[in-house]
């Protein structure tokens, strides 16, 4: 007999959803989660799109810990000297919110216990056992066994690999990203944003935070502090000898970017790396026993002007935490049984978009959107509005910033075409 | 008015918490890293953990566990990381994340 129905490792969003899912239908569920609280080892960028907990969970919106909801998107192209930035301002149909993990993990953990589940911090599972139809596993001398086990231990994933399930992810399909905590205030957010107390900006930035190579600056507001970073590619990061932990500094002192943070204090420095080799990157997801979710897995989706990643977190936990329900009923955990999951996720927009966006990988491997591209936008506007005397039509001042990026009209329009099919 | 302050790698994991463990999660191998031209772990820890003198040394008690010096150098490096996370509740603790 084992101790649970179902051991959940990592409780991080997918790991928190499935427990609550499980625990909310009266299984008998243990989170276990290697820091002292649970959210303490996880980081984001970051931002939530919420359609997953509408959703599967939408009791969850209710008193859900956000930080800011975002009602202004921008897109911004850095040179070292100057920005281009594309804003939207308005209300999406989607809604996506900053949050700070530490505060949505921690109270998410919370809704697990309160449906019955338990929830073991400062444990960190060193293996995995499996016998005949029972799973489990070890943590320093204790043994605790289940029906199956949901892998929900990120993006390094030890367990993932223990359990034969994968491999590590390969550099080029990783991204590292480094983030500073700003504090700023709330009024003094409100008005350098230009936003209502409970409302935000996400701002992406490509060209001269990276120095070129893939990858890009990103800001968020959170209520009283300003999330601000920079994400890399692992191998581009590793072969040219970059220096992240500068480059952020880099960033912090762009004209665009330092106004906006001028007079903050830093309150913390973190370091995540992210998976971004999409669909092609996605190892097996179910084994004898187990089932892999979130970053474990390979769940994000990087499409250069969105990123996701705990929006398919969330959904993830939720299918593997209906699959082990329907496996409880029909008591039969074995590997056809739980391949449930996969044909879960195949529903839902989890793998759909990771398809769909299959060839989003090669294609923001190319160094000209992070350098060339972000130049080309720089000077053409610029020319634009730089009135010095004579002025240029506009189709003359397009056709000259093309000359002098020196980029020929071909690869430029290949790149569109590709880029608008592919993205 | 303040200014944006420059940090240093030493200011920046300054601000952060840790509990820290008599044990060192990661360690490594000086006879494989001997052999290793590229040493990517040297710039690509977003701490700056590993340094070189005569041979690489690494500082656990900073470590952000990311994960990224193990990567590169299994993957483009000589294999001389051991890598694991800190034992339960030891290591960095994120306030915000």
């Amino acid at each position: 007999m084992a101790d649970f129905d179902a051991i959940v490792v990592g409780a991080g969003i997918a790991g928190l959803s499935s427990g609550y899912v499980m625990a909310s239908a009266g299984l008998n569920i243990l989170v276990v989660e290697r820091g002292k609280v649970p959210g303490s080892k996880n980081v984001t960028g970051g931002r939530i799109y919420t359609h997953a907990i509408e959703k599967f969970t939408p009791e969850l919106m209710e008193d859900l810990p956000f930080e800011r909801e975002i009602v202004k998107e921008r897109i911004s192209f850095l040179t070292d000297e100057s920005a281009t930035t594309l804003e939207f301002s308005g209300k999406t149909e989607g809604r996506s919110y900053t949050v700070i993990r530490e505060k949505l993990d921690g109270w998410l953990a919370g809704k697990v216990e309160e449906k019955g589940g338990i929830v073991a911090s400062g444990v960190r599972v060193d293996d995995l056992i499996r016998e005949e139809d029972t799973t489990g596993i070890c943590a320093g001398d204790d043994e605790i066994t289940a029906r199956a086990v949901i892998i929900a231990d990120g993006v390094n994933s030890p367990l993932g690999k223990k359990a034969g399930l994968r491999d590590d992810f390969k550099a080029e399909e990783l991204a590292v990203g480094v983030k500073e905590v700003i504090k700023l205030g709330e009024e003094e957010i409100n008005r350098r944003f230009q936003v209502d107390s409970k409302e935000g900006v996400a701002n992406l930035m490509v060209g001269s935070p990276t120095d070129g190579l893939p990858g890009g600056g990103f800001l968020y507001t959170n209520l009283e502090t300003i999330s601000l970073g920079i994400v890399a590619n692992v191998k581009e990061i590793a072969s040219h000898g970059s220096d992240l932990d500068e480059l952020l500094s880099g960033l912090k002192e762009h004209p665009y970017v330092r106004p906006l943070i001028n007079g903050g204090t830093t309150v913390e420095y973190s370091a995540h790396m992210i998976p971004e080799g999409g669909i092609r990157a996605i190892p097996k997801l179910v084994g004898e026993g187990y089932l892999l979710t979130g970053d474990a897995a390979g769940f994000c989706l990087n499409t250069g002007f969105t990123v996701r990643g705990m929006d398919f977190a969330f959904a993830s936990g939720v299918l593997a935490a209906q699959t082990i329900i329907k496996c409880s009923e029909k008591n039969d955990f074995s590997l056809k049984s739980l391949a449930l999951y996969e044909q879960l996720l195949e529903s839902e927009f989890v793998l759909k978009d990771l398809r769909k966006f299959e060839k989003a990988p090669i294609f923001l491997s190319s160094s000209r959107i992070y350098s060339l591209y972000p130049d080309l936008v720089n000077v053409m506007v610029k020319k634009i509005f730089d009135i010095k005397g004579e002025q240029e039509t506009l189709c003359k001042q397009i056709r000259e910033a093309i000359k002098e990026a020196d980029v020929s009209t071909f690869t430029l329009m290949k790149d569109l075409w590709k880029g608008s099919r592919i993205l | 008015m303040r200014d944006v302050k420059r940090l240093s790698i030493q200011d920046r994991l300054g601000l952060n918490v840790f509990e820290l463990d008599k044990e060192a999660h990661i360690t490594v191998d000086n006879e494989l890293c001997r052999d290793c031209q590229l040493k990517p772990c040297l710039h690509s820890c977003p701490a700056k953990l590993y340094e070189f003198e005569e041979e690489v040394h690494f500082n656990y008690e900073g470590c952000l566990e990311c994960g990224t010096c193990f990567i590169v150098c299994h993957q483009m490096g000589n294999k001389g990381v051991n890598w694991s996370y800190p034992r339960g509740g030891f290591g960095v603790y994120y306030r915000y994340g």
